[in-house]
């Protein structure tokens, strides 16, 4: 299976079935409560929740480790920063012996840091994770016409179905110049910097012409097929232009909770702090 | 110009598509891509357009729904009417209605991301309410025989399928006609029969018109009521496809391949008929009776002794049983034993899908077998470093005129090298050799994108060589590509292989491989089916046809004849059934 290949699981299932806008507000519940919250706990059940979404939507275990991967460098980062340097930091994790010279009785990492550093991994992996549990588990389809219903442009709208195609094509097209190079001799990985940087470089203009040209033919394809970005146009299958009463529900109860979230973290503390 | 013959009757169906005086040049460009086209196309015809690559094809079907000159722009004369409408007048988005177009790459014309929403894109861009537009996209996709895969993410099709869908797509339009641009050029021999089968059943049960440009000569012999031939954007000949496709000489003169048997009967005609050639035979069905005066000819050709040198060095390029299995579970190869001796000129062939691309990168380390060893000059393959691997094998991608990076010619050539970091003196020397054995030296300073597509291919091998490979794998290097394009590839795998290279070519055109490979391997379903002399795999009948492959004409016509099947006649190309007659004399008349 090929890089491309994972963007283009469409999975069924009854998260899938969900319209739209439903997903779209728990979406934005999602990538704001997560700010609004310090706790970890709370953080954690949350990327637990989405977790647990992406696998009952029957998304691989293999694309959710592959965008944890993607990730994983930065998550570290960041946890090893937030853990030594953590302004929240009270309890080091263990402290350099004093007989050591220069660095003697320096306190190398903190609980408080190590757990606030965990707290912004999920910062990051919620929002990411719960994109693509939505856009994965949304035909582009419903999305064009979900986004038009939020009376957003037609032709913006469309953007993310062209985008969704366009995507896995530029992947391709760049594993096929990395082969091209490597098969040429040329050993990325035991380049040095400036080396690397050449050579990428390079790359970028096959991959730019090859692009355009193929920008261009899809281009010629969408007018072919009488598209002209007119957003009066019918639908194959036009869906419900009314939610559902359980749709209206979920959404009313995600906004309460989103509102009742806010307003417990700033009256209250509820979720300020890190445990 | 108008059909010279094919429809005889009084009652002549009405135009559907009129060209009156057309001439087109590309913004900026100095020559006509079309120059002074005067046609009419009729409803209910199957027009084939052959020419070679540049000719025009593509501009004429782009005329036909506007595209050009509305999308490109450029300098357009004359009049193009499609049932009344002016192409000029009328917008692009009005005749896609009445026009639907199929192009050469599925890649870039499919659209949507579920089958069914491909076919109905069209349709909603023309607000056909959503009752009818349910059953036209069933109807279509019932029609191209893709019902069932409604929910399907089209990349997930094979390529046949996925050129049924585009003509899916067209067809829902309930079109007066659909126009095809190289539809099939990217599909192996199973997939293209699919669409010619298709197309042929569309125009004959429901009497759409049909305008397709390829170069795909037999299958189009087989199915068009007509055919235009273009050359340097003009018509050079319009008529039945007996009286186009059958005048060798004058298909040949304009680079456009004839059908094989249509060059098998003048190859043999010149010998037996000096003078004027009659038309030839176009298809296989035709050709006994036309084949007939010569049977005597044949009957008395002797056989010759087969004399073939068997392959003698070290194998340089080994599987032995190598299996693959996908993450997603999917067996590509399945106990794959190969053996490829040093300085051998060996063709793989095989319908997609079948393992010849995973096998191949298996060679070139981008894979590894789930099971099995796999050697390169005797060296697990898993041992060598990146920069040792392109040392002994150099990899010719099917769109490698593409994949170039640099400014100049030379540039390009030394660029892995350089990278490498090689002294000054080898790399020169590497340069210095490629640039020659590729007939580069005089354009070493140009500019890669400044090249012809043919100089570009070649440049590409150019930087291939340069490490000094003395393995060569060209993969699908005739795909899209027009018949002096095809064998000036053939030509220089032939040329490197006199010069020591092992050759290693990935083909659908067992046509092309006479006088080339002497060594045909036939994988399918993962597994090498046939592996042998190339007389002997394209002569062995019911198991090539069972790896979905069939052999050039010429072959299925000699192996039909009493005594030319067996060893040591076996005639492989036109030209290899003619030497086996005896000339008559001019004399002899």
């Amino acid at each position: 299976m090929t890089a491309a290949d994972s963007l283009l699981q469409l999975s069924a299932g009854r998260f899938a079935a969900i319209d739209f806008r439903v997903k779209l507000v728990f979406l934005l519940l999602a990538s704001t409560l997560i700010f609004v919250w310090n706790s970890l706990i709370a953080q954690g059940l949350l990327l637990a929740v989405t977790i647990a979404l992406m696998l009952a939507a029957a998304t691989p275990l293999a694309t959710i480790w592959r965008l944890i991967r993607l990730t994983l460098p930065a998550l570290i980062l960041i946890v090893v920063i937030q853990g030594l340097w953590s302004p929240f930091g009270v309890h080091p994790v263990f402290t350099l012996p004093d007989s050591l010279p220069l660095l003697g009785g320096a306190h190398v990492f903190t609980v408080e840091g190590l757990l606030f550093g965990l707290a912004v991994c999920c910062r990051i992996l919620v929002p990411l994770l719960a994109f693509q549990l939505v856009f994965m588990t949304t035909e582009t389809n419903d999305i064009v016409l979900g986004l038009t219903r939020l009376r957003v442009p037609y032709r913006v709208a469309l953007l993310f179905s062209t985008t969704f195609r366009f995507v896995p094509l530029l992947l391709e097209e760049f594993q096929a110049i990395k082969d091209a190079q490597r098969l040429r001799g040329i050993d990325l990985d035991s380049f040095g910097m400036v080396r690397k940087l050449v050579a990428m470089g390079r790359m970028l203009v096959p991959l730019i012409t090859g692009s355009l040209a193929k920008a261009q033919a899809m281009e010629i394809a969408l007018q072919s097929r009488a598209f002209t970005g007119s957003p009066d146009r019918t639908q194959l299958h036009p869906g419900r232009e009314k939610l559902t009463g359980m749709e209206r529900a979920m959404i009313l109860i995600a906004l309460l909770f989103w509102a009742a979230a806010i307003v417990a973290r700033i009256g209250f503390g509820m979720g300020g702090s890190v445990l | 110009m108008t059909a010279e013959d094919g429809q005889t009757s009084d009652e002549r169906p009405e135009p559907l598509v009129t060209f009156e005086r057309v001439g087109y040049a590309y913004p900026g460009a100095s020559r006509r891509a079309l120059d002074g086209l005067d046609m009419t196309i009729f409803r209910g015809e199957f027009v084939g357009i052959v020419g070679a690559t540049g000719v025009g094809k593509s501009t004429l079907c782009l005329t036909l729904n506007g595209i050009v000159p509305q999308f490109f722009g450029g300098s357009f004369f004359g009049t193009v009417r499609i049932t009344g409408h002016d192409t000029l007048e009328t917008a692009t988005s009005r005749l896609a209605a009445t026009v639907g177009m199929v192009f050469e790459d599925p890649e870039t014309q499919i659209t949507a991301t579920t089958v069914e929403g491909e076919v109905a894109f069209a349709l909603e861009n023309l607000k056909v309410p959503t009752e009818l537009m349910q059953v036209r996209v069933a109807e279509a996709l019932r029609a191209v025989g893709l019902a069932g895969l409604e929910r399907k993410h089209p990349a997930r099709l094979s390529g046949g399928q996925k050129q049924r869908l585009a003509i899916a797509s067209a067809l829902a339009l309930a079109p007066d006609c659909i126009v095809l641009d190289e539809p099939t050029s990217q599909l192996d021999p199973v997939g293209t029969a699919e669409v010619f089968a298709l197309l042929s059943r569309l125009n004959r049960e429901r009497g759409i018109t049909i305008i397709v440009a390829s170069h795909a000569s037999e299958e189009l012999a087989a199915v068009a009521s007509r055919i235009l031939l273009l050359s340097g954007g003009r018509i050079i000949r319009d008529g039945a496809p007996g009286a186009v496709l059958g005048d060798v000489a004058l298909l040949k003169t304009h680079d456009v391949r004839p059908p094989d048997i249509a060059q098998a009967y003048a190859a043999v005609a010149a010998r037996l008929m000096p003078g004027t050639p009659p038309l030839a035979p176009i298809t296989l069905g035709d050709a006994s009776e036309a084949f007939a005066p010569f049977a005597e000819a044949f009957a008395a050709a002797a056989p010759e002794p087969a004399s073939r040198p068997s392959p003698t060095g070290a194998p340089v390029l080994e599987a032995i049983g190598v299996s693959h299995v996908y993450p997603d579970g999917t067996a590509a190869l399945r106990g794959v034993d190969l053996s490829i001796r040093r300085g051998e000129f060996v063709a793989l062939a095989g319908r997609n899908g079948c393992g010849k691309s995973t096998l191949i990168r298996h060679f070139l380390h981008l894979l590894s077998p789930t099971t099995g060893t796999v050697r390169v000059d005797g060296i697990d393959v898993a041992g060598l470093k990146i920069s040792d691997l392109a040392r002994r094998i150099g990899y010719v991608a099917q769109n490698a005129h593409q994949l170039l990076f640099c400014d100049s010619v030379r540039e390009e050539v030394a660029f892995a090298l350089t990278l490498m970091k090689r002294p000054k003196g080898e790399i020169d020397a590497a340069v210095q050799f490629a640039l020659g054995a590729m007939r580069l030296s005089d354009l070493a300073d140009r500019h890669p994108a400044s090249l012809s597509r043919g100089d570009r291919l070649r440049l590409a091998i150019a930087a291939t060589l340069a490490p000094g490979p003395d393995m060569l794998i060209f993969d699908e290097p005739t795909t899209g590509q027009d018949w002096a394009g095809a064998l000036a590839i053939l030509d220089i795998c032939r040329s490197l292989n006199a010069i020591g290279k092992t050759v290693l070519l990935v083909t659908h055109h067992l046509y092309l491989l006479a006088g080339y490979a002497d060594r045909l391997v036939v994988m399918a379903q993962g597994r090498v089916v046939l592996d042998g002399p190339l007389d002997e795999v394209l002569y062995s009948g019911p198991a090539l046809a069972a790896a979905s492959l069939a052999p050039p004409q010429t072959v299925s016509f000699a192996a039909s004849l009493d005594g030319l099947a067996t060893p040591g006649r076996r005639p492989l190309s036109p030209s290899a059934l003619a030497a086996l007659v005896e000339p008559v004399g001019e004399g002899a008349r």
